[in-house]
């Protein structure tokens, strides 16, 4: 198995010993995983690719400018990519890991008092350890935050060190990770597939558990806490749905229990910070956020942010809230401080640092400046700015004219750039394609966390999670500390001397969704639903619905198109013209209570004169009709009907993640890869697109059946069930009233009827009570009002009325209710019934009640959905002050001139 | 000297406005030659809730939300200021290059207080043209504040006084490429030269007393917001220059606040929720010179 593995001479190699041996820790691991050889790994590989699919692990494709050549097909939206993890972990024995715990233990407490004297007293400016420039020239010195990061001990509550073995074995940290670590979701992850992938070679190898660290960081939100806060309440806060991250930003909050919430669930009152959720709000003591220093509040930092909280450094300062890893913390990014961490040390701490980084030099000191540019050819610059994404610069691949024009740039503004000797990192092996192990470097990303009990001698207090994310790059050469997209990501299996008793490991317990968990840390009670999840699962209910109602329809007028024509032909094709009217006005989605930046997707109808129907059906072919309505039903049914909305029933599912359970999430992704073929141009062979169409209502049903049977009764429950019965009475009502309102000639009007009947999935139950005859006040009758068929308009409206009081803070009879509308349709329809609807008038013959009765309840549910919109998830746009007007000399300067 | 100073913003909107929070930097800060005898925040409709402080660079800052619904948002501080003369900067001063390298090297509160004014900020970038344009004003040897004064002689005769041709986000370049700008580009200029050269320089924000025409009625409003350039001259202190008006900013020159450049000290920045797709903003300021005794209470402003 290891013939041809064949590591790079120069470097440091993590399986083998320069004479060829497979180092000690690694022998029980690799027994196991090779002894099926390359088909094994490759079948390893599939299976975590499945377990990876089912779990839906996945990191979003931040839609930048399309490239070239890539075809943008549709809505251009977030996709998502698979995470991918290796078969075969990274294995380190225990002694290396020692010294890596306490190298980066050492190196965070470090930096925890640097974060507190340059938030400070700022001492080491006076000292003279730390340059000036690296916190007033610094973008990541955050002037608000003067005074407030760094205020308690070990306010670095998480921190992410990049860690790398050179070619002499030496272990070095090459990059600091401190506003919000990310990554820690993917480790766990990495751990919870491949112990299941590998279990006995992880049940039998020793390996270190994870499960501690998360207690550790449960206990670390606690205690940041401000004091004062007996039960603090925490919540997770993710740049949202579009974030590259959400992933981990969701399993996280899953993991910890705590409610996610984007800065729009956020405010600031009082002093405090409160989640916005639909039955009031409720306080925030400890915000883990997961967004940069300066997006976090849009009046002092970033305006542009709208992902941020209004005033949320206003209730910092005021010691209300304790944001954790404080807010300021990007002042540690600096890719100067780096390089003088070895004298910190020893000044700080009284001791030589553990983990250097790689040799560095500053040019903004006249040494480093002239080291640099003598040494520029072999050397890799950075720009200081942590937030800079201009990637490093390896001297050595510079031509000779590049090399003089970065000496130029760097002349000319020497502050803003380190030179950093590049590190050859270990390699480790990896498998490769047809299942053969190849050696590629990676960095290890270690996390740390002060809320454990760590107390001994070299922990400095804090905890380390016993492993991480090793990120395996392509190349052999790592270009330095900068985030490279890896080719691949690896487990870490710290072997242990004793190991553990086995412990349940934290994601099992709680992979993404299976709860919700407690906002509380310690209480349990129920856990506040933000307003913008409550207005996602009304979308997903309304959405789903209304995906339903028109896989439904178009299964009618495939019935009506299948049907032998001849001497019934002209009926079928009257009735089969009318309902191909209706589907090309009932696709609309009117999306809007998902405010932006998901626009209305709704396509307008594509007339269906534009299939030739240039005069009534009576003078076309049966033939040609038939081509003409298969035609609008791929469409406009279903591409420009359905495709868009199950989309956007996918998005709205994936934003509420953390909400669905493990199986709702595998039915989401059933949904998902449907889309493609809903998309797909008018080409399909038919019956390949019916079973589609079949699959997808399955699915559609499954979804619907699990909300029935496993979902808590809770504000989630009742968001997404009064949107699906909105949207089912709304359709209903309009199917109805399109279909029957007009009198027809007495054939059509019974395929019609029959028509209305299917679509409503109520024919089966019409037949059995009415036997052969079909009149029209009894489907009215049984369509309307029955309150024993769950389609029928009454019911849904009842369970509209029920849905919306639970949601609604304002008791029902409240004027403005959104529930008060649906309650008085109910009153219109009840004032009359189905006989006097049925009642037909004037020639061409009218049934005038029916429509203006309908007509008034749809006006009602128009209401609703307005309602729903502007009460219950009301959430106006965040848009910064203006500024002052230039143009006006009375703002701007003296006009004496 | 006392004044009164009454600036009022007054934003609109085009929908309704359902929250807002903000951050003012309107009360005039405490100098040495400069004492503020009374003010008054008023915001309309009535503010939530109010925060004073001190911000990082020592000036008073308001935050302040306001709840809504509402399509006017209108913001009237008013002050009484009392302004000494200080006392005049020494003739000359150090060479500017003895002055750098004091600053530089100096480790004291005094030298790193001076020295975080030194670097590029979010709105003063050191380009290399600017740095040539520093040099006409900073020949080897010569005194600190002959450089800066001749640096802001050379400001007012050469760039144009021309409201509307920038914008907050207009760079430096631009205004040293077209030569032209208001007071802001003015002392960023001036602010961004200094700093090309290793002094130190800061943004000051504040109100320029404009004196009336000979024997004509003080035109109430006609004066504006205004802002200059300081400068750290070691061993004496921070010397405040006027580029637009190329005077040594002095008794009629009232201070708010002080910062890198402007968007440390803007006298307002925030969010609004809602408000609509369009918001416009209309700003008047009074500077009265009270009389020397009895001196009234601020008046209360008028509300239009």
């Amino acid at each position: 198995m290891l013939d041809g593995y064949a590591p790079p001479e120069a470097g440091y190699d993590e399986l083998l010993a320069p004479d060829g041996t497979v180092r000690e820790p690694w022998r029980g691991v690799l027994a196991e995983v090779t002894a099926s050889g390359p088909a094994g790994l490759l079948g390893r590989r599939l299976e975590i690719e499945r377990l990876l699919r089912a779990e839906g692990v996945t990191t979003t494709v931040v839609d930048r400018a399309p490239a070239a050549g890539v075809p943008v097909d549709g809505v251009a939206d977030d996709r998502q990519a698979l995470w991918s993890l290796d078969p075969l972990p990274l294995v380190i024995d225990s002694d290396t890991w020692r010294t890596v715990e306490t190298g980066v233990s050492q190196r965070a407490a470090l930096c925890d008092l640097v974060l507190a004297d340059c938030y400070g007293p700022r001492r080491l400016l006076g000292r003279g350890l730390i340059p000036p420039e690296f916190v007033f020239a610094n973008p990541g010195f955050l002037r608000p935050c003067d005074g407030a990061a760094g205020r308690r001990p070990h306010s670095l509550m998480t921190w992410g060190i990049d860690v790398a073995r050179g070619p002499r074995g030496e272990l070095r940290a090459v990059g600091d990770h401190a506003q919000a670590p990310s990554g820690l979701g993917y480790a766990l992850v990495n751990r919870s597939i491949l112990s299941r992938v590998l279990p006995v070679a992880h049940r039998s190898s020793g390996v270190e558990r994870l499960a501690g660290f998360v207690r550790a960081f449960r206990a670390g939100i606690h205690r940041a806490a401000p004091v004062g806060a007996e039960e603090p309440q925490a919540a997770v806060l993710t740049s949202g749905p579009h974030s590259e991250l959400y992933f981990e930003h969701t399993s996280l909050a899953a993991g910890l229990g705590l409610p996610l919430v984007e800065g729009r669930d956020l405010e600031v009152r009082d002093d405090r910070l409160w989640i916005r959720s639909l039955t009031g709000r409720h306080p925030v003591d400890v915000l883990v956020r997961r967004l940069g220093d300066t997006w976090c509040d849009p009046v002092e930092l970033r305006a542009d942010s709208v992902i941020g909280v209004p005033g949320l450094l206003h209730a910092v300062r005021q010691g209300r809230v304790a944001v954790t890893n404080p807010i300021g913390v990007g002042l540690l990014e600096h890719r100067g401080l780096a390089g003088l961490l070895g004298p910190l040390a020893r000044a700080l701490l009284g001791e030589d640092l553990v983990l250097r980084g790689p040799e560095s030099w500053w040019c903004g000191s006249p040494t480093g400046l002239s080291h640099v540019l003598a040494h520029l050819d072999r050397l890799v610059l950075h720009l200081v700015d942590g937030s800079d994404p201009t990637p490093p610069i390896a001297g050595d691949t510079l031509s000779t004219g590049a090399l003089q024009a970065l000496r130029d740039r760097v002349r000319s503004r020497p502050g803003a750039w380190v030179g950093c000797e590049p590190i050859l990192p270990s390699t480790t092996p990896t498998v490769g394609s047809g299942g053969v192990l190849e050696s590629r470097p990676f960095v290890l990303r270690t996390f740390l966390t002060s809320g454990g009990d760590a107390d001994g001698p070299g922990s400095y207090g804090y905890t380390v999670l016993p492993g991480g994310l090793a990120r395996v790059g392509g190349a052999l050469r790592w270009s330095g500390t900068r985030e490279t997209h890896p080719v691949v990501s690896k487990d870490t299996w710290v072997i242990a001397t004793d190991p553990a008793p086995q412990q349940s490991t934290w994601l099992r317990s709680s992979a993404p969704g299976t709860t919700r968990g407690s906002a509380a840390l310690d209480a349990e009670q129920p856990s506040p639903l933000p307003a913008r999840s409550g207005a996602r699962l009304f979308v997903l209910g309304r959405a789903l619905e209304h995906a339903e109602g028109v896989i439904r329809l178009i299964r009618t007028i495939w019935t009506r198109i299948d049907q032998p024509t001849g001497s019934g032909g002209r009926p079928a094709a009257q009735s089969l013209s009318v309902l191909i009217d209706v589907l090309t006005t009932a696709i609309a989605f009117d999306a809007v209570s998902e405010p932006a930046p998901e626009a209305d997707v709704a396509p307008d109808p594509i007339p269906w004169s534009g299939f030739g129907r240039p005069c009534g059906p009576d003078e076309h072919p049966p033939t040609m009709l038939r081509r003409a309505a298969t035609a609008t039903v791929l469409e406009v049914g279903v591409r420009q009907g359905l495709a868009p909305v199950v989309e956007m029933a996918v998005q709205a599912a994936y934003a509420l993640r953390e909400q669905l359970s493990a199986d709702s999430w595998q039915l989401v992704g059933d949904l998902d890869e449907t889309i493609p073929f809903l998309r797909r141009r008018g080409s399909d062979p038919l019956p390949d697109l019916q079973s589609t169409l079949e699959r997808l209502l399955r699915t559609l049903l499954a979804l619907a059946g699990l909300a029935a049977e496993s979902m808590e009764r809770d504000q989630a429950w009742h968001a997404l069930e009064a949107g699906r019965r909105l949207e089912r009475a709304r359709s209903t009502t309009k199917l109805i009233r399109s279909l029957l309102v007009d009198q027809r000639a007495g054939e059509v009007e019974d395929l019609l009827l029959e028509s209305a009947l299917k679509a409503s999935e109520s024919l089966i139950v019409f037949r059995r009570r009415n036997r052969a005859s079909l009149r029209v006040p009894d489907a009215l009758d049984l369509l309307i009002y029955d309150r024993d068929n769950p389609r029928s308009t009454v019911s849904q409206l009842d369970r509209l009325v029920t849905h919306l009081r639970a949601l609604a803070r304002e008791p029902d009879g409240f004027p403005g209710s959104p529930g008060r509308p649906a309650s008085e349709a109910i009153s219109v329809l009840e004032r009359t019934d189905a006989a006097r609807l049925a009642a037909v008038d004037g020639t061409p013959g009218r049934r005038r009640d029916l429509d203006l009765t309908l007509g008034r309840v749809d006006v009602a549910l128009a209401t609703v959905l307005d309602r729903v919109r502007g009460t219950l998830f009301s959430d106006p746009r965040l848009s910064p002050l203006a500024p002052p007007a230039r143009a006006s000399t009375r703002e701007r300067g003296q006009g004496g001139r | 000297m006392n004044y009164l100073v009454v600036h009022r913003t007054h934003y609109r909107y085009a929908g309704t406005v359902t929250r807002c929070c903000n951050e003012a930097h309107l009360r005039p800060r405490e100098t040495a030659t400069q004492h503020c005898l009374a003010h008054r925040l008023e915001v309309e409709p009535e503010a939530a809730t109010w925060g004073e402080r001190i911000d990082f660079f020592g000036n008073p800052a308001t935050d302040f939300t306001v709840d809504g619904p509402f399509e006017d948002l209108v913001v009237i501080a008013t002050s009484r200021v009392d302004v000494v003369e200080g006392t005049p900067p020494p003739d000359g001063g150090p060479a500017w290059e003895e002055a750098r390298d004091w600053i530089a090297a100096d480790r004291t509160p005094t030298g790193l207080d001076a020295r975080q004014y030194c670097f590029d900020s979010p709105l003063v970038r050191v380009e290399p043209d600017l740095h040539a344009y520093a040099l006409g004003s900073f020949g080897a040897g010569r005194p600190l504040i002959d450089g800066v004064r001749d640096l802001a002689a050379r400001i007012h005769a050469e760039f144009r006084y021309e409201p509307g041709f920038t914008t907050v986000s207009t760079p430096l370049a631009d205004v040293l490429r077209h030569r032209r700008g208001v007071c802001q580009d003015f002392a960023h200029l001036a602010i961004a030269c200094c700093r090309a050269v290793g002094l130190s320089a800061r943004y000051v924000s504040g109100y320029l007393e404009t004196e009336p025409p000979s024997g004509g009625q003080r035109l109430t409003g006609a004066d504006a917001s205004h802002a200059w350039a300081s400068t750290f001259v070691p061993g004496w202190g921070w010397f405040d220059i006027d580029p637009t008006n190329d005077r040594v900013a002095g008794v009629s020159y009232v201070t708010t606040a002080w910062g890198r450049d402007y968007s440390d000290v803007s006298p307002l920045r925030g969010v609004v929720f809602g408000g609509g797709p369009t918001q416009s903003l209309e700003v008047s300021v009074d500077v009265v010179r009270l009389p020397p005794t009895g001196p009234p209470a601020p008046t209360r402003p008028s509300r239009r």
